[in-house]
């Protein structure tokens, strides 16, 4: 799965699990979903969402607020844990 | 108000008080536990508040992950702390109590807390709850700080 296929499904996952108070596809990779509405409640959803899609778990250490922060910052833990290759230039 | 003069155990800082709280709607969590159901019950809850959750519903689910945020935010929130080392127990007189444990216990201890009170309450669409405890820093006694 390409890096642009992670970042396509994170926003769909977002869309359906973070209740943010604008629509996902307003926000640029890096904007700060907690200040677009995220909950602490609703990153836990939005992990739980990843978890499926990708067959994962996010291990005790990637359960921090800064994970969940931006798309790219999920992207990147993602790709921690093996998912999406990073395009390469 | 000022605290009072010291009178027993020496400190290093003014006695204060501290508060957290937050609001959380119940449907959220009821949506959690129909989506993700064991997995999000067991990432998020003590068996003893899954007991809970077992007679008192969803709203007595989500007083308590109120419960466990108002604690953090009392507590300075921590990173990459594990939501059920804030675990709410009933205490007497079916008060409810607070237990922490890991991450969230330490950083109560770096704030220098006192014991943690809670007060919780909902409806059938929000459930909400206070934390307050008392930070009366001390000077660490069997501990070094780092240079």
């Amino acid at each position: 799965m390409s890096s642009s296929t992670v970042t396509a499904t994170i926003r769909t996952i977002l869309a359906e699990h973070a209740r943010l108070g604008t629509d996902v596809s307003a926000l640029s990779d890096t904007d700060d979903l907690y200040a677009a509405g995220m909950t602490s409640h609703a990153s836990v959803t939005v992990m739980l969402a990843c978890e499926d899609e990708w067959d994962i778990e996010f291990p005790q250490q990637m359960l921090k607020k800064s994970t969940f922060a931006s798309v790219a910052a999920i992207a990147a833990a993602l790709a921690e844990l093996g998912v999406g290759e990073q395009a390469s230039a | 108000m000022h605290s009072a003069a010291p009178s027993t155990p020496p400190r290093t800082g003014p006695v204060t008080v501290r508060t957290g709280c937050d609001l959380q709607p119940v449907a959220e969590v009821a949506d959690a536990v129909r989506r993700f159901g064991s997995r999000y019950l067991d990432r998020v809850y003590t068996p003893a508040e899954q007991d809970a959750w077992r007679t008192g519903g969803a709203a007595s689910l989500a007083a308590r992950w109120a419960a466990k945020e108002a604690v953090l935010k009392l507590v300075g929130r921590p990173d990459a702390v594990d939501p059920r080392s804030v675990e709410v127990v009933r205490g007497p007189h079916g008060r409810p109590g607070v237990v922490l444990s890991g991450a969230a216990a330490e950083a109560a201890r770096r704030a220098g807390l006192g014991p943690v009170d809670i007060s919780l309450s909902h409806t059938t669409d929000l459930a909400m709850a206070t934390a307050v405890a008392v930070s009366q820093p001390t000077r660490p006694s069997s501990e070094t700080e780092e240079p």
